[in-house]
């Protein structure tokens, strides 16, 4: 019935919106003099990132197209087209975003493409736009299979996968400190996501989520942004170049010097693909867990505070 | 949206965004004001490897650091500071400095100015690590 159902492309459309927040926080900051910091070929780096997520998808988005098409031809179910369908979908998607999120923190396979987004010292609305160019090689288009199976329209998923990026630009700026608690309680906010961008021990791994920040509270990821533990943004090991090759290729460069090392085993090097970011197998790197750790030798006050226990 | 219309709102973009920061003054690298800044921002990047001494770079921009059992190296990176731990491969003399190269992937080769004085104090530095 829905086969050939079309939604716009909404995070196309979106970019003159996007281009025109920038703008505004730009005006904000410059005015208040607060409320978040610029630099040039950071922002230029972020936003060249952003166009190369878009043009990579329009170069391989077949391939996961494809992919949910064959799923839909599979499925008997179709669950239509009426607005709570397409609400209920919106709301699975973003569970199905927590988990190809939180895959993407926790399986350097998938951390290879999401690590691009974290690269940026800064976090300003054109960080927001510092997307992966490799998305398509993680696989995790796998995780929209189940949704599709239970008949919900290709189109429809991808539509909401779309609107849920969009609501996660506006997250992206330091000028907005706290919203209205109920807001902060249910909903992904500047706060939560700044949490989420920090290289601190205390915020490495938490706040996944894309639109509803309940998914971190009900998976025992949820971390609350410490006044006084202002956010570090960036990565543990901070990258050295503004160079949009290397930004977007240095981990899977990274995982195949270190898979094909001399004299490891082979569940070695498949660890170096698919264990968490910072394994090693001689103990020369710290994951997120030793780096806590770490941490908490140093600053013994901070055991049992949010993001140590 | 049609493809050249996205291409021209995407350069467009990229283009008027990259030119008003740049006349709002915020291409200014960063410099380290003193030893202490680099001391600090060593140790916020390697925060296991306390810092036992430093040596500027000429222009303030790199800073040696060195620790228990090792050297390494801090600078500016746009507004920021960037810090690698240097291994056995020495760097290479250029016309007004040393030039870095790292193993991994996720830095660009750094170009440090150093005068003459301060080169010799670099390369001491180096060699006895
Ligand atoms: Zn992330
Ligand atoms: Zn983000």
């Amino acid at each position: 019935m829905t086969d050939h159902l079309t939604y716009p492309d909404v995070v196309q459309l979106a970019v003159p919106f996007f281009i025109i927040a920038i703008l505004v926080e730009l005006v904000w900051i410059a005015t208040k003099g607060r409320g978040g910091r610029y630099e040039t070929r950071d922002a230029v780096t972020s936003l060249i990132m952003g166009a190369g997520n878009v043009t990579s998808g329009i170069l391989l988005g077949f391939i996961a197209w494809g992919f949910f098409m064959v799923l839909w031809e599979i499925t008997p179910l179709d669950l239509g087209t009426s607005w709570w369908i397409v609400l209920i979908c919106f709301v699975l998607d973003d569970l199905r975003y927590y988990w190809v999120h939180r895959f993407g923190h926790r399986i350097r396979w998938v951390w290879a493409s999401h690590v691009n987004h974290h690269s940026s010292q800064h976090y300003n609305l054109t960080t927001a736009l510092r997307q992966t160019w490799t998305g398509t090689f993680t696989f995790m288009m796998v995780v929209r299979a189940p949704l599709i199976l239970v008949g919900f329209h290709p189109a429809m998923v991808l539509f909401c996968g779309g609107l849920n990026l969009i609501y996660q630009f506006w997250i992206h700026t330091e000028a907005i400190n706290r919203l209205p608690r109920w807001v902060e309680a249910i909903m992904n906010t500047p706060s939560h996501h700044r949490a989420h961008h920090g290289r601190n021990p205390r915020y490495l791994d938490c706040n996944y989520a894309g639109v509803l920040i309940i998914w971190d509270k009900l998976f025992g990821t949820f971390v609350p942004e410490q006044d006084d533990d202002k956010v570090d943004y960036g990565l543990v090991h901070n990258l050295g170049t503004f160079n949009p090759l290397r930004i977007a290729f240095h981990e899977w460069v990274g995982i195949y010097r270190d898979m094909t090392q001399r004299g490891l085993t082979v569940r070695e090097r498949l660890m170096y693909a698919f264990a968490p970011p910072g394994w090693s197998h001689d103990g020369s790197r710290k994951s997120s867990d030793e780096l806590k750790q770490a941490h908490l030798r140093r600053h013994p006050e901070d055991k049992g505070s949010a993001g140590f226990s | 949206m049609t493809l050249p219309v996205l291409l021209a709102l995407v350069v467009g973009g990229i283009a008027g965004i990259a030119a008003i920061l740049h006349l709002m003054g915020l291409t200014t690298p960063y410099r380290f004001s003193n030893g202490h800044d680099a001391i600090s921002a060593w140790e916020r990047e390697v925060p296991e490897r306390p810092a036992t001494g430093f040596h500027l770079s000429s222009d303030s921009r790199a800073s040696l650091v060195t620790f228990e059992g090792g050297v390494g190296i801090v600078w500016s990176f746009g507004g920021d500071t960037v810090a690698r731990l240097l291994g056995d491969t020495p760097p290479q003399k250029t016309q007004n400095g040393l030039r870095f190269d790292f193993p991994d992937f996720g830095s660009s080769a750094l170009k440090v100015r150093l005068k003459e004085t301060d080169l010799d104090i670099w390369m001491k530095a180096l060699e006895a690590q």
